[in-house]
């Protein structure tokens, strides 16, 4: 099957006061039709960063300086600015948002706002909008939908309009969504039934999904396949089975075991110690946290390599973090 | 006590207007430095409000000197900005003019701050009827256009300009009260005055120890921009003929008895005007400075 | 709450604050130092004309029936007599607002006509030269006195070129715009700097609000957005400037008209306060704080209408 979405060891730096921040320095990830991919990482890792270069939306001083993005064959760094807007964003790709309460626009009605974005990219009327509108509603479980309608934002609950920011993303029937985060703002009754609805959706209109979070457990519930992100660059990918069974990367094997549902903390929840700040100009980037590194680490550029079929890690001891995730000292210290 | 009183309010506000309670006071000093618009504004001022305290020395001629021989002289050597009708150097008239500038701001503003910042207090402090009743003149006297009011007030008391330091006090004080009562209502919510009223401090203690520190830098930008309207305000009102009177060497006084001759004599309006654009420029950079740190 | 109740209760917050601008109005014959009467007629008059004038502004009776009186007198339309031009008040001054709307009103056109590109094209190119001429320009506007600007441009335009007219405010409806072409233009100025200013650093802020990259995710074109979604935003805080100043508008028009000889209410107010007909001073500051009042209840009802917000929770 071939992949509907292939990125190449992409990089997209920003410039700012004479600095430069390599926001996104290697990322590979790949999505096939009817897939969801997980994209994990801690804040400022460049999760965000990669779904702004998928649809050319970087700041100004964003750019994307080498790679491939390639799109159901084409690639999305030779479009137009034109094609951008008419073919891709919004109609082939488009986004559902972490914070649902300022991402839309609070001086327009929902309706007004889903209206706008069908009649932009597809060649219909107000009236066959406004109907389409309110179907699209429903079927995300909006009650009310006429009503609702003709709410403005702020007149809506925070799951409410995350269910309409939802409607809009597919309003145009895409073949790919990006979530970013999108249930992170919500409380968690509320997220968890939208999760639900939102699963069984892409399950019925067979769109493939681009799920980015910190949150394993989102990850596990829903992803097929996840991607580790650490510092703008790609640490592990494969297949949530295999990665959460098996973690190689010890980066991935810290992530998992901070996270209190897959480890039963004795007094302390073990923490991956240092801060994101502290990367090293050459070699692995993990490497000033990494309890198992060594020179060896720094001494040249750390390519991704298959481990097999389902299974890429960027890491050149692969074994001793499998020995790590065995052993009971697992060289993570505790902080409480 | 009050003096006590009154010294910390002015230091801690500098440090709330400028950053932590802990940085030194030349910290303070570096950062209002270190941004361009308020340095710029600090400098142009500073260099107004010295011409103004030392005009009778620097100013080469008596402003009020008639020397009918030499009347509408062209700038030049010996008058380097001209004369005027009656032979008066108008250099010399601009550099007194300074010297009213700066008093407006001082007495004018520095009145409407105080008054200002005082009936904000008890607004804000006190709510309840003490509010209401503050509120709805701060709302008539705004109801009116602020150079209408300032006319008609001079009407009633006549021209001149001690008249019109107090007429523009008047009505300037307003602004100042709005800003501090809706900063009042929101900071008395803060933990610290809780605190402070649960430890049993006199209401006089919590408004200027407590909360007067904390809710003074927003009139003090406010304090800098207002200077600037005032002084138009001021030119404006001396123009119709309402303010200061001649001969007096007020800047808008100078420009309308050059008003008529301006196809014979431009310098004689032109260089006070110059005057009034570069005291507004520099109270404005000044203002658009401190604002900028506020608001990081 | 509907937009109904909003505006009705607007309006009754606005009557305590009428009453005490009819107060502050009343009491400015009463603040004047020493006998109001001697101030108006001067020393050289005689006792009969001042009693003469005591009686007829009522001078002698206690304050409360006086007030009373004069909020009577209101209630029927009238402002009282001008003491120099020996006619009812409201009449002179009906005869002459319409030039002095028609001046403020076109200035505001000209303010909008200029700061909206200005500071759209500013806010396009931020940082950038076309935003450093914006902004310097708008901060020299602000500085230069309206009556200066105004000498000068009808010494230029005027008088030398001979472009427009030297005074008065013609006949006619083309006549009247193009009379006031330059004052109004003067006028519109410097709030024409105020607004460009405030308009750019708010259109700034909306665009990098989250909703603005929703509007780029599905397609919408920098123009669209720029037009529909950034203007819509930013007009909001544009009618809270160009209402605040409406204030400075008014105020300014006495000096404006001053310069221009235009027949206003403000050149009016002017010729009362030297000749001290305080009734007539009294009547057109009660007129231009009426005009302000009215003119916030207006903002306030087109700020419900641009954004629900403001009254639907």
């Amino acid at each position: 099957m071939m992949n509907l979405l292939e990125i190449k060891d992409l990089h997209t730096y920003f410039e700012g006061n004479g600095a430069i921040v390599k926001a996104v320095d290697g990322a590979d990830l790949s999505i096939r039709e009817r897939e969801v991919v997980g994209l994990v990482g801690e804040s400022g890792s460049g999760k965000t960063t990669i779904a702004n270069s998928l649809l050319r939306i970087l700041p100004e001083t964003g750019r994307i300086v080498s790679g491939g993005i390639i799109f159901k064959g084409i690639n999305i760094r030779e479009l137009s600015e034109k094609e951008m807007q008419f073919k891709i964003r919004g109609n082939e790709i488009s986004m559902i948002f972490q914070d649902p309460m300022v991402s839309l626009n609070p001086l327009f009605t929902v309706g007004e706002q889903i209206t706008s974005v069908l009649k932009l990219h597809q060649d219909i009327g107000q009236k066959e909008a406004k109907t389409k509108a309110i179907d699209l509603f429903r079927k995300v479980r909006i009650s009310d939908p006429e009503k609702r309608f003709d709410n403005y934002p702020h007149e809506l609950s925070g799951g409410m309009i995350q269910r309409v920011t939802i409607a809009m993303a597919m309003s145009c029937e895409p073949s790919l969504i990006i979530a970013d985060e999108p249930t992170t703002a919500l409380d968690v009754t509320i997220a968890n039934q939208i999760l639900n609805e939102f699963e069984e959706l892409i399950g019925e209109i067979g769109v493939s999904v681009l799920w980015i979070t910190h949150d394993l457990g989102v990850i596990k519930r829903i992803c097929d396949y996840v991607n580790v992100m650490y510092a703008g660059t790609l640490m592990e990918q494969g297949t949530v089975k295999t990665v959460f069974e098996n973690p190689l990367h010890s980066y991935t094997f810290g992530l998992l075991r901070s996270n209190v549902i897959y480890y039963e903390p004795k007094g302390k929840i073990p923490t991956i110690m240092g801060e994101l700040s502290e990367i090293p100009h050459q070699g692995c980037k993990f490497y000033p946290r990494c309890p198992i590194g060594d020179e060896g680490c720094l001494q040249e550029s750390i390519e991704l390599r298959k481990i097999d079929e389902n299974h890429s890690i960027r890491c050149i001891k692969p074994e001793d973090a499998k020995r790590l995730s065995r052993s009971k000292n697992h060289g993570f210290q505790g902080v409480c | 006590m009050n003096n006590r009183n009154a010294g910390s309010v002015i230091s801690r506000s500098i440090n709330l207007l400028f950053g932590d309670e802990n940085i030194a006071r030349w910290e303070t000093v570096k950062k209002i430095i270190r941004n361009p618009n308020s340095r710029i504004g600090l400098i142009m001022i500073g260099i107004l409000t010295l011409v103004g305290i030392f005009a009778p020395f620097i100013a080469p001629y008596d402003p009020y000197q008639q020397v009918l021989t030499e009347s509408l002289e062209p700038p030049g050597l010996s008058h380097l900005f001209g004369t005027d009708l009656y032979g008066r150097d108008v250099m010399s008239r601009v550099i007194h003019g300074a010297w009213i500038a700066v008093k407006i701001c001082v007495i004018g503003v520095g009145i409407a701050f105080i008054v200002g910042n005082l009936a904000g207090a008890l607004s804000g402090y006190y709510e309840g009827w003490i509010d209401t009743i503050i509120m709805r003149i701060v709302d008539s006297i705004m109801a009116f256009p602020f150079l209408v009011l300032v006319i008609a007030i001079m009407a009633i008391f006549g021209p001149g300009l001690k008249n019109l330091y107090f007429a523009i006090a008047i009505v300037s004080w307003c602004q100042y009260a709005r800003i501090v009562r809706s900063r009042y209502l929101s900071e008395k919510e803060e933990d610290y005055v809780r605190a402070a009223e649960a430890v049993g401090f006199s209401d006089k203690r919590i408004i200027f120890g407590h909360l007067m520190p904390n809710s003074i830098a927003p009139t003090i930008v406010y304090a800098s921009l207002d200077c600037a309207l005032v002084i138009l305000v001021a030119a404006s009102l001396s123009f119709v003929g309402v303010g200061a009177q001649p001969p007096i060497p007020e800047w808008g006084a100078q420009i309308a008895e050059g008003r008529q001759l301006l196809q014979v004599g431009w310098w004689i309006a032109t260089f006070p005007a110059l005057g009034i654009m570069y005291t507004v420029i520099g109270f404005s950079l000044i203002g658009d400075g401190l604002r900028d740190m506020l608001e990081k | 709450m509907s937009l109904e109740r909003y505006a009705l209760r607007r309006f009754l917050e606005m009557i305590p604050v009428l009453f005490i601008v009819l107060f502050i109005v009343f009491l400015m014959l009463h603040f004047i130092p020493g006998d109001p009467a001697k101030n108006i007629l001067g020393i050289m008059a005689t006792p009969e004309r001042l009693e003469q004038l005591r009686k007829s502004l009522g001078l002698n009776e206690p304050l409360h029936k006086q007030f009373y009186v004069f909020l009577t007198q209101l209630a029927r339309g009238s402002l009282g007599t001008s003491i120099r031009y020996k006619a009812p008040i409201t009449e002179l001054i009906f005869s002459r607002l319409r030039v002095t709307l028609s001046l403020v009103f076109m200035s505001a056109v000209f303010c909008v006509i200029i700061s909206l590109p200005l500071s759209l094209w500013a806010t396009k190119h931020r940082g950038k030269f076309p935003d450093y001429v914006a902004r310097i320009s708008s901060l020299f506007v602000f500085s230069m006195p309206e009556f200066w600007t105004g000498l000068l441009f009808l010494n230029i335009f005027a008088l030398r070129l001979g472009w427009f007219p030297t005074r008065g405010w013609g006949s006619g409806l083309l006549d009247n715009i193009y009379h006031l072409f330059l004052p109004s233009f003067i006028l519109g100025l410097f709030l024409t700097a105020l607004v460009t200013r405030t308009l750019r650093s708010d259109m700034i802020e909306v665009l990098q609000k989250e909703y603005i990259r929703t509007a780029r995710t599905y397609g919408f074109s920098d123009r669209t957005i720029y037009l529909k979604y950034v203007l819509k935003n930013a007009l909001l805080p544009t009618i809270t400037v160009l209402g605040l100043n409406l204030g400075w508008l008014l105020g300014s028009s006495v000096v404006i008209e001053t310069v221009f000889s235009l027949p206003g209410i403000g050149a009016m107010l002017l010729d009362a306060v030297i000749v001290r007909d305080y009734p007539l001073i009294q009547g057109i500051s009660l007129v231009f704080a009426l005009a302000i009042m009215l003119n916030n209840y207006i903002v306030d009802i087109i700020y419900g209408l641009i954004d629900p917000r403001i009254y639907r929770s």
